[in-house]
């Protein structure tokens, strides 16, 4: 009898941490994917924008030429590992050409004022708050998931499901340079 | 009450202000100019206010002495010397009672009526003792399980932009044929400019009450958020994990930190653009005593502490949406 109750525990304990391995797999998945969710809403802001901006900003073409490649390259990319990864890098780039397209834009008075590029801009930040968001989720995740890797005996669960690590979320490398003040007078 | 109950009441006043003078150093750091002007405007409204309870206090010392000298001669002249007090003395020491207490019953109204609402127009609020029971209907779901509650002082206004609605609340379950109190404390929604459908609720692991958010929050996850001291202090839970992160920036984190360390057991929903805060506070918030003690002005400096932290809550909300747009 005895000996029945720890082999049911021991059952019950193993089928936990298999559950819970599926979870932690799952829940970096659902991180993955909220995170393409808001990059690609990001992403069907430029053609919006970039209608308008090329009728006002002439000068600025190689800019708006970039943004154009930018989303055909992130349009491109399909759901793998390696994508992931390359997304992530992608992300940085576009993120950083809106940025200095809606910066620009201040140069043109007639195309500010354009109630698209305002509602663009809006949205824009509303998504850019958002894909921040996913970003903590997503690093949130991998961390639990690369957890489990690395820690016996959750170790074989994981992998015995197929989880692999996944790479961190970092910021622009931009972002850890300090702020000249200066700039921005 | 006796001298030693005042004495002990007298060094809990000192301590508390001495706390409270502590932690404000701290939050000058937010709003020093506001601080200071404030402040120094509830001193004069108290020191004005102390002397006219003073005033009061003799007024009601001599209505008691006259009473009691003309029921004293009254009872002298009376011609059945066996009756202790007679009845013509018993009902001018009656009468005569009601009159003297009537200097202090006028004051206590004169400190909802007067002094309340100048401390709280000092915050662009305007004040009323009867509580409207909106607060409690939007939010019924959330808050503890009771059979009846009781709303008392609510305010309400604008302080730069921000619509905020305040009222004391006090929910008692039925134990027994008893009433037990589940939720003693304030009740605070105002609105934020984030956009977002999801429900997210923030419960403090100081909090008594466990229940407060299961019959909404059944099928929402925990949200496991990064700092670790916010961990610690509140369980998080949400039906949508980017969209708690949202809300839930790092700043916005570290003000329900401060406000959780000024009161243990808050909760936090945020719903339909507003966020209600509950704060467990446990005593009256405008409660001016039995009169015969001086003022306990710590308790402006506590409100004073509560509201200050509430605004820089949304401004942490407010901030996020205004520096990048």
């Amino acid at each position: 009898m005895e000996y029945l109750i720890f082999v049911s525990i021991v059952l019950i304990v193993l089928y936990w941490m298999y559950v819970r391995a599926i979870q932690i797999k799952n829940r970096a998945s659902e991180a993955a994917s909220s995170i393409e969710v808001q990059l690609e809403k990001r992403r069907d802001l430029i053609p919006n924008v970039l209608t308008l901006a090329k009728k006002f900003m002439e000068h600025e073409k190689s800019l708006l030429t970039e943004l154009t490649e930018l989303r055909s390259r992130a349009n491109s990319l399909n759901n793998s590992r390696e994508a992931l990864k390359a997304g992530m890098e992608l992300d940085t780039t576009v993120s950083s050409a809106l940025g200095r397209f809606f910066a620009l834009s201040e140069n043109y008075p007639d195309l500010k004022s354009q109630a698209t590029v305002l509602r663009a801009q809006e949205t824009y930040e509303e998504v850019e708050g958002h894909i921040a968001a996913s970003r903590r989720f997503y690093n949130s995740a991998v961390t639990d998931l690369n957890n489990a890797l690395e820690t016996f005996p959750m170790s074989y669960f994981a992998s015995a499901v197929g989880a692999e690590r996944l790479p961190y979320f970092k910021g622009s490398p931009d972002a850890a340079e300090p702020v000249n003040a200066r700039d921005y007078l | 009450m006796s001298f030693m109950d005042i004495a002990a009441r007298r060094a809990s006043y000192r301590e508390r202000n001495k706390r409270n003078s502590e932690d404000f150093q701290k939050l000058d750091m937010l709003r020093p100019s506001e601080n200071e002007a404030t402040l120094l405007h509830f001193e004069q409204l108290f020191n004005e206010f102390e002397a006219l309870r003073e005033r009061r206090l003799v007024l009601s010392f001599l209505l008691g002495l006259v009473t009691l000298g003309v029921a004293v001669v009254i009872n002298f002249n009376y011609p059945d010397p066996r009756i202790a007090i007679s009845r013509e003395a018993g009902i001018i020491l009656i009468l005569g009672g009601m009159l003297s207490y009537l200097p202090i019953k006028l004051l206590r109204m004169e400190f909802k009526d007067r002094l309340v609402p100048e401390i709280l127009k000092q915050y662009g609020f305007t004040y009323d003792q009867n509580a409207a029971d909106v607060l409690l209907s939007k939010y019924e779901d959330v808050l503890p399980i009771h059979d009846r509650s009781e709303l008392s002082d609510h305010f309400w206004g604008e302080h730069n932009g921000i619509q905020m609605s305040v009222a004391e609340v006090r929910l008692k379950v039925e134990v027994y044929k008893y009433y037990a109190t589940v939720f003693d404390g304030l009740l605070c929604r105002f609105d934020y400019p984030k956009k977002t459908s999801t429900q997210i609720a923030i419960q403090s692991r100081h909090s008594i009450a466990s229940d407060v958010f299961n019959s909404v929050f059944k099928s929402s996850d925990r949200v496991k958020l990064e700092d670790s001291v916010f961990e610690a202090t509140f369980d998080v839970f949400s039906t949508n994990q980017v969209a708690a992160r949202y809300i839930l920036t790092p700043m916005v984190m570290e003000r329900l930190i401060a406000l959780e360390q000024l009161h243990n057991g808050l909760r936090v929903i945020f719903r339909d653009s507003e966020v209600l805060l509950a704060i467990p506070d446990g005593s009256d918030l405008f409660n001016p005593g039995k009169f015969i003690l001086p003022l306990d002005r710590g308790m402006v400096q506590q409100f004073h502490k509560d509201v200050t932290i509430m605004y820089s809550l949304h401004e942490a909300l407010n901030l996020d949406a205004k520096t990048k747009a």
